[in-house]
């Protein structure tokens, strides 16, 4: 190629490219902080379901039609507008905003709105959006529930639709008429107080203890909309449940949320206790985790201690002899128990090895044995050193809220202060995917999640008490305490206190619990623990100055 | 057939291309989590051509600049077509995310600044450079 045309055809290019660029981010852009002169949107929901629409002129009075007692009337108006790809279902869901934008959609000569609570409402805003196997958390999840809900309305079907109907994206923001409950608003962290933060605690003890059924097992995964329990189950998160009620009964004195604590540990010991080998393990099927094991002993120690009974004495040795009996030479745990075959499998999955070593530290407290205490430390050793070194180690982390827990629980008795150094390193690293909401998110697409900031706070929460014990610095702990403080604040602003009930079959069934994020808000039982013992391990904290 | 000289230019070119070849090796066989033709056979196609490229321009074979050529504009193709991926990328989603747009615009234009120098400047400089040397052979 002569130099001359490959530098003009190079220069076209550039030159294209740049006004295609510039051309397609101007179209699709919308600007929501414009007035709201847009049309008024206004919706009545009654339980989880919109039972009216009305769509009107911006300064048109409202509509008189009645919204009673148990009807939520909620008035938006449209900000701005633009463009969406309705052809892809993947498109259409990377060009829409979670929780912030809307659907516009014109067929036949007629308008249909869909609100970011229909979105929510028809399902089409949880979940994560996926490309292929590839998890690309961007957009909405299931837009296709979306276009099912259009389609039902225009009666017709969703090809059609899509082949015929002109769709826009739209932002709305709420009127000034505008009766849902505020839910989601940013909580100062200033504002977070002991008072505050014992009736958060107390709320999601209560959510949990409600949601526990008289045997002992729990509402796994709620739906909001429809109060229905969602199938799956996790024998390690209901041990965590157990162990945050049990947290809550001790620290409150809460009778009805220690009762349902000790159904829930009942279920685990009676009924899901197994024999793995020479030892007694918790879990159901072939292949069971350390996990539940680790996490019952957690909430029999706690139940223990709180002198709700005695009777889990055995279940605490036998459960940290299992543990003991899973750990290899380097102080790292085998994860799995093949029961079919009757061995350990050394394999590791996320979160084990932290929940094992902090429950032997509980362990020991209870039942002395010095082979417990000298398990977590070997542990602890092996999670700071060795399993975390590789190129980069300095930079990067896993999840390590359980790593944490257990260094601020064997400092009292062994102090471990290269675990010490790794969770405030940890802390700097979660400061700097801290969100100006106070929540933590690596993806700046898509909303922070809850239980990421419940999990992450009760870890710096641990860390900070224990920074303080250690005699660290005042600068490094003023930034844990404005860590933590940060992530309560945007905790707050999620919890159900009632929440969105215009969205809730049954809000007195979902009061108090928290939800995954601001657009998956279905409650799943490891929220409130995880939320509630960052707000539990803060408190303690504040009342110990 | 006649030979073509070992000049240092050449050498370089080779050494060049080998690296391209393990970067887009890298880059598409490693880096990228799962198999796609779309991707995987351009890619096996441009790595083969400059390993070939490589071996030709280092022993001099008078088909060197032949395959130097197809490499190049493979490269080039490829290299302009991923640069305007990644930039009507980068308008369409800071246009609709907005603000929050600019962390992924960011790694998008880290990603464009990887690209450019590997992918567009160096072949269009090895086309450049087999049509100067052309007439002197």
């Amino acid at each position: 190629m002569e130099p001359g045309r490959l530098r003009l055809f190079l220069v076209v290019y550039a030159v294209a490219l740049v006004a295609t660029a510039a051309g397609v981010h101007l179209a699709t852009r919308v600007d929501d902080s414009r007035p709201a002169d847009g049309v008024r949107i206004t919706s009545h929901w009654e339980k989880g379901r919109r039972t009216a629409r009305f769509v009107g002129a911006p300064d048109a009075p409202l509509p008189e039609a009645a919204c009673g007692k148990g009807c939520v009337r909620a008035v938006e108006r449209v900000v701005d507008e633009g463009p969406v790809p309705a052809f892809s279902d993947v498109l259409l869901g990377i060009a829409l905003v979670p929780g912030r934008d809307g659907l516009k959609v014109t067929y036949e000569g007629r308008t249909e709105y869909g609100t970011p609570d229909d979105l929510v409402a028809w399902g089409a805003a949880a979940g994560k959006p996926r490309l292929g196997k590839v998890n690309i958390k961007l957009g909405l999840a299931r837009v296709d529930k979306a276009l099912e809900a259009f389609a039902k309305t225009f009666g017709t079907d969703v090809e059609t639709l899509r082949a015929n109907a002109s769709f826009r994206r739209i932002v709305v923001r709420p009127d000034p008429a505008d009766g849902r409950e505020k839910f989601g608003a940013p909580v100062a962290p200033d504002q977070i107080d002991v008072a505050r933060l014992q009736h958060a605690i107390e709320l999601a003890g209560r959510y949990l203890a409600r949601n526990t059924r008289k045997n002992g097992s729990m509402r796994y995964d709620v739906d909001i909309i429809t109060a229905k329990t969602k199938p799956g189950y996790s024998f390690p998160r209901h041990a965590g449940a157990t162990y945050y009620m049990a947290e809550v009964a001790a620290y409150s004195g809460h009778k009805f949320v220690g009762r349902a604590a000790l159904r829930a540990a009942s279920y685990l010991r009676d009924r899901r206790t197994q024999i793995c080998g020479q030892h007694e393990c918790v879990g159901k099927g072939r292949i069971l985790t350390i996990g539940s094991s680790a996490l019952a002993i957690l909430a029999y120690v706690e139940l223990t201690k709180a002198g709700l009974t005695d009777d889990y004495n055995d279940a605490i040795r036998a459960g940290a002899a299992f543990l003991r009996a899973q750990q290899r030479e380097d102080g790292e745990f085998m994860h799995f128990y093949d029961r079919k075959e009757g061995r350990p499998l050394d394999k590791q999955g996320q979160y084990y090895t932290g929940e094992a070593t902090l429950a032997l530290v509980r362990a020991f407290e209870v039942t002395g044995d010095p082979a417990d205490l000298e398990a977590a430390r070997r542990a602890l050793t092996y999670i700071v050193g060795p399993g975390w070194r590789f190129f980069g180690d300095h930079y990067v982390y896993a999840q390590e809220h359980w790593t944490c827990q257990a260094l601020e629980a064997i400092w009292t008795h062994a102090p471990h202060p290269d675990a010490l150094d790794f969770c405030l390193r940890y802390q700097a690293f979660n400061r700097a995917i801290q969100d100006p909401n106070g929540g933590y998110t690596m993806n700046p697409f898509h909303p922070a999640s809850f239980t990421g900031a419940g999990s992450r706070t009760e870890a710096a929460a641990a860390t900070l008490v224990t920074a303080v014990r250690a005699g660290v610095d005042k600068a490094q702990t003023d930034l844990l305490d404005d860590q933590v403080r940060r992530g309560i604040a945007f905790l707050l602003s999620a919890q159900y206190d009632p929440g969105p009930t215009h969205l809730m079959r049954r809000p007195k069934r979902m009061f108090g619990g928290f939800p995954g994020s601001p657009v998956d808000l279905a409650v799943r039982i490891d929220m409130p623990q995880h939320a509630g013992s960052g707000m539990l391990r803060y408190v303690r904290y504040l009342e110990s100055l | 057939m006649p030979e073509n000289p070992r000049t240092s230019a050449a050498t370089a070119f080779a050494i060049g291309n080998l690296s391209v070849a393990a970067l887009v090796a890298g880059g598409v066989f490693v880096a990228l989590p799962w198999r796609w033709w779309v991707v995987d056979a351009p890619a096996g196609v441009a790595i083969a051509l400059l390993l070939v490229s490589s071996v030709g321009l280092l022993w001099g074979k008078s088909w060197g600049d032949d395959v130097l050529r197809a490499s190049a504009l493979l490269l080039l193709v490829a290299g302009l077509v991923l640069v305007a991926a990644l930039t009507m990328a980068i308008s369409f989603l800071t246009g609709v995310h907005g603000v929050l747009g600019q962390g992924v615009a960011v790694g998008y234009l880290v990603l464009v600044a990887i690209v450019v120098p590997y992918l567009v400047v160096f072949p269009s400089v090895q086309l450049v450079w087999i049509r100067r040397r052309a007439p002197a052979d």
